[in-house]
């Protein structure tokens, strides 16, 4: 059995003496070295669990202290990235504004109301993104819309025909409306509609096709010189809206020229002179029917591979590109073929597709898209 | 009745109450004050760091005792409190190396046994049961009346706190006393 503590020893430390007995049990332990060392012991016990306690007490406001300081340094942290982030926008909105001298497109950027930014507004990717296709951006292009369906239908008879006379040059139709238009049911029922622009065609310029009789093929035997827009005054363009020319210079759309073949590509003459040596009958003229517009549609589905489907509509192509997307899709017209070129990937690997699909323009539905590889018309059109 | 929010009740009532989240708040507020103070007067940023805690101990620890009564402002009581302990330092600094350049080692070794000693309390306190271990340090420590002590340890009333604290006292002595001689333990 344990030795019981002097209940005295305990009344002193819990200080439930009064001050006659602390004297009387003090001259006690004075006489009684036993009593003496029992007190002292309890003493130091309880000096140690006081201890105890004042040492978890520091331990705990240390914690805290700690863990406030890494919370306010994390938020240092924030504000880091937030200005970073400020002074990037801040830099893009001026390099914009010195490069365009248009405010209103340095102002879209900084509000990440720019075309641009979209690609960056994940959180607005899975969904139908038909709401992209705001009033802001239909704005934008609808007076430009006007001036270029009245070019087109005033340029369609040269449309027919073979040779590019020299006002017909400068016709360059880099068309992205942003009309919504209802799509037609799709067999792909589970695909979700992107995006659906109109496209016209541009007129590239004149490439003579040859065909050799021997072996059936057909390739290009010379280009015409091809000019970047950037290099010409677009703003003199007085039949293209303002937004418009700021487009087209951000795109470089291209142009044909009227000098002859021989002096702009020398290789080419001298492929032509080869070409006439071995007899080649060259039939320039394919007589088909001029398609009046391109629609484009993008559609996500859960097959994730790149499909297509064409629906031809009287001269109206409409074009439905499954789980690919292309920035500024454009359809360029070379030599009486149509090609849609998605623009060139991010990444920009010698692996990488030209994203240049020579459009069929026939309905059906395409499983898989062949991309351009001919150099020179993707040079033609990238260029 | 619902719970005053903590920002409408005075610091010392938090204090009383055992908030410890005030001492965060309170070393918040005079962390600058006890720094200069100290390092202006021959310490270091880690010394005014360890006589704030020291302070806010005591003040925890006086908050609850019957009789205090606070006459002057959290602030300048703490800094009392720190003053008067650097100030104690300061001397036995003084001290210590008086005798160190005269008699060596001495007093040192003194407060390290003394330290150990109360190490070897701590140890087997640490040993003991959650609940032991809880009531001694409420009633020793942070000085919680036994009506407290039973209300947050589920223990039935004030009396059944006192007679567990009783026994766990003694419980807590006699493992130390089977382990150590109390003269040894007492050098």
């Amino acid at each position: 059995m344990m030795n019981e503590i002097d209940e005295r020893i305990i009344r002193y430390y819990d200080q439930e003496m009064s001050a006659a007995e602390v004297e009387q049990f003090m001259q006690e332990i004075a006489q009684n070295p036993a009593l003496k060392e029992e007190f002292d012991f309890y003493g130091k016990l309880i000096e140690g669990i006081r201890e105890e306690g004042a040492i978890e007490l520091k331990e705990y406001i240390k914690e805290h202290l700690q863990s406030d300081s890494l919370s306010s340094q994390s938020n240092l942290w924030m504000y880091a990235a937030a200005s970073v982030t400020f002074l990037l926008f801040s830099y893009f909105a001026i390099y914009s504004y010195l490069e365009t001298g248009n405010i209103q497109e340095a102002a879209e950027i900084i509000t990440l109301k720019d075309e641009k930014s979209d690609k960056f507004k994940f959180w607005k990717r899975n969904r139908n993104k038909t709401a992209l296709q705001n009033i802001d951006s239909k704005s934008i292009y609808q007076d430009s819309l006007l001036a270029l369906e009245e070019k087109r239908q005033s340029d369609s008879n040269v449309l027919m025909g073979m040779e590019i006379v020299e006002d017909d040059a400068d016709v360059l139709t880099d068309i992205y409306s942003t009309e919504e238009q209802t799509a037609p049911p799709s067999p792909m029922s589970r695909a979700i509609l992107i995006t659906q622009v109109s496209v016209v065609p541009i007129k590239l310029g004149s490439v003579d096709v040859v065909t050799e009789s021997t072996l059936d093929t057909r390739r290009l035997s010379k280009a015409p010189t091809i000019e970047s827009a950037k290099d010409r005054d677009l703003s003199a363009a007085d039949h293209l809206h303002g937004s418009l020319v700021n487009r087209a210079k951000g795109k470089s759309a291209v142009t044909a020229t009227t000098k002859k073949p021989s002096e702009a590509y020398p290789a080419a003459a001298e492929t032509e002179k080869k070409l006439d040596t071995a007899q080649i009958k060259t039939n320039i003229v394919a007589n088909k029917t001029k398609p009046s517009r391109f629609k484009l549609m993008h559609f996500e589905d859960d097959k994730g591979r790149s499909h297509a489907e064409i629906v031809k509509n009287g001269n109206e192509i409409l074009i439905s590109i499954y789980n690919i997307w292309g920035e500024n899709p454009l359809v360029f017209e070379i030599n009486h073929e149509f090609y849609l070129d998605l623009g060139v990937s991010e990444n920009k690997s010698s692996k990488e597709p030209s994203r240049i699909w020579k459009l069929p323009l026939n309905t059906g539905t395409y499983d898989h898209i062949d991309w351009v590889q001919n150099k020179r018309i993707i040079e033609q059109i990238r260029n | 009745m619902p719970r005053q929010s903590t920002t409408t009740i005075p610091p010392i009532e938090r204090l009383q109450q055992g908030d410890r989240e005030i001492l965060i708040e309170l070393y918040r507020e005079n962390e600058r004050m006890v720094r200069k103070y100290i390092t202006e007067n021959s310490g270091t940023a880690d010394d005014a760091e360890d006589l704030l805690q020291d302070a806010l101990v005591v003040l925890w620890q006086n908050a609850r005792k019957p009789n205090f009564e606070l006459h002057a402002k959290i602030s300048t009581y703490l800094f009392a409190i720190v003053r008067n302990q650097w100030l104690k330092t300061l001397e036995k600094r003084k001290r210590e190396n008086g005798s160190l350049e005269v008699a060596g080692e001495g007093p040192a070794t003194f407060t390290n046994e003394t330290h150990l000693d109360l190490k070897i309390v701590r140890d087997y306190l640490n040993d003991m049961g959650d609940l032991c271990r809880k009531v001694l340090l409420m009633y020793y420590f942070d000085g919680y009346d036994m009506q407290t002590i039973a209300t947050a340890n589920d223990l039935a009333n004030a009396d059944t706190a006192k007679s567990k604290k009783y026994q766990c006292l003694k419980e807590l002595g006699s493992r130390i006393k089977s382990k150590f001689h109390a003269t040894d333990f007492l050098r």
